[in-house]
């Protein structure tokens, strides 16, 4: 397979990751702000006239809702997209200093696609 | 030169990008599902905050609602006791009335009292005369008829004695009577002074009148106690005439030791 059609096939791959790391970035954002406004409604006294039980409840719900956003992105496995990218870069240096093929990058490259269709 | 043999095959990719795409899909959708539970959990929140503030709101307005009675009971409460406080001295003032009262009716229990033992004690000394007969009687004391006659005539109208009177109808206590026979009789030297009653006067007819020592028929003998009596003197012996507790009525003259004698002339 030649080289340039990897490197395609790596962009979009890499593309797709990324979008969805963005998604789960802005997710996580707008929970961390959802939360920790929460919080802080919480505190405030006596702006908001809630029972003492229900800011103890909201409190921690609030931490609950900003610790959930992060979740995804923990396990989004950006180790794989950074991988991918150091691959790509990796290619697209040899493909513009018109270097000679790396074995090493194809062996990556078979061993990313054996993880894929693996997984 | 070591060549690079790639295991993977061309027509692959597109199946492997293909999977690719499909799995991030998939992780889209689980993040977003997974970003649901906590925006839920936060409206779940937000409405049973809000619920609470609704219910606290409406607790609050029946509170308010509950303390305008209560006001509006504290202040009914308010003006009831303003009025129970200014019934209350009202009731003082007409306990102290009557408690005036009581004393006074004490006072005049006392002198009823003091009156009546007078009047045991003067009935023991009463001196017979013909009451049914009184022009009879008046003729034997010539020059006095028409004071034995009015006194007899007040005595026929049952006057009856009654301390600082003024008039018939009332009555009369001893001295305000003798008053007012002196002033019908028109006996001189006891002109009222303007406004002055008859029982003010009557207080002062001994220093009015002159004294004497030996008395004669119409003059006034004067008892302790305020008696003022008219002296009469027949064969049987002296007597006076005048009012006393048990009414108009004639004692014998010794019935108390005289204070003194007072001369009337008349008109």
């Amino acid at each position: 397979m030649d080289m340039p059609a990897k490197m395609e096939f790596l962009k979009r791959a890499l593309a797709s990751q990324q979008l969805t790391l963005r998604l789960q970035t802005v997710l996580a954002a707008m929970l961390f702000l959802l939360g920790i406004t929460m919080v802080i409604l919480s505190f405030v006294n006596p702006g908001l006239i809630v029972a003492e039980t229900l800011k103890t409840s909201q409190r921690l719900g609030g931490t609950v809702i900003v610790a959930s956003g992060f979740i995804p992105i923990f396990f989004s496995r950006r180790d794989k997209i950074v991988a991918l990218r150091s691959l790509l870069n990796s290619y697209q240096h040899q493909q513009v200093g018109g270097l000679s093929p790396d074995p090493k990058l194809d062996e990556y490259f078979d061993q990313y696609f054996a993880m894929v269709l693996g997984g | 030169m070591k060549v690079s043999v790639s295991l993977t095959p061309g027509d692959r990719l597109p199946v492997l990008l293909e999977r690719i795409k499909r799995r991030e899909k998939y992780a889209r959708i689980r993040a977003v599902l997974y970003s649901l539970v906590p925006v839920a959990l936060t409206v779940i929140l937000l409405d049973y905050a809000n619920s609470s503030v609704r219910k606290a709101q409406n607790e609050v307005a029946a509170l308010k609602t509950e303390a305008t009675t209560y006001t509006t009971q504290i202040d009914t409460l308010k003006k009831n006791t303003e009025t129970y406080q200014t019934q209350s001295q009202s009731a003082q003032g007409n306990a102290e009335n009557y408690k005036n009262q009581v004393t006074e009716l004490q006072a005049q229990l006392t002198e009823t009292q003091k009156a009546l033992s007078e009047a045991v004690s003067l009935s023991r000394a009463q001196r017979t005369i013909d009451y049914a007969n009184p022009k009879e009687l008046a003729s034997r004391f010539p020059g006095s008829e028409k004071l034995l006659l009015d006194i007899l005539d007040l005595r026929q109208r049952r006057l009856k004695w009654k301390v600082g009177g003024q008039s018939p109808q009332e009555g009369f206590d001893s001295s305000s009577f003798a008053m007012y026979i002196l002033k019908q009789t028109r006996a001189s030297g006891i002109d009222l002074r303007p406004g002055e009653s008859l029982s003010e006067a009557s207080h002062s007819l001994y220093d009015k009148l002159t004294a004497t020592t030996k008395p004669q028929t119409g003059d006034l003998v004067f008892y302790p106690a305020g008696y003022a009596m008219f002296y009469f003197a027949d064969p049987q012996g002296p007597f006076v005439l005048g009012m006393t507790p048990v009414g108009i009525t004639a004692l014998k003259s010794d019935f108390a030791k005289p204070v003194g004698y007072r001369q009337v002339q008349w008109r």
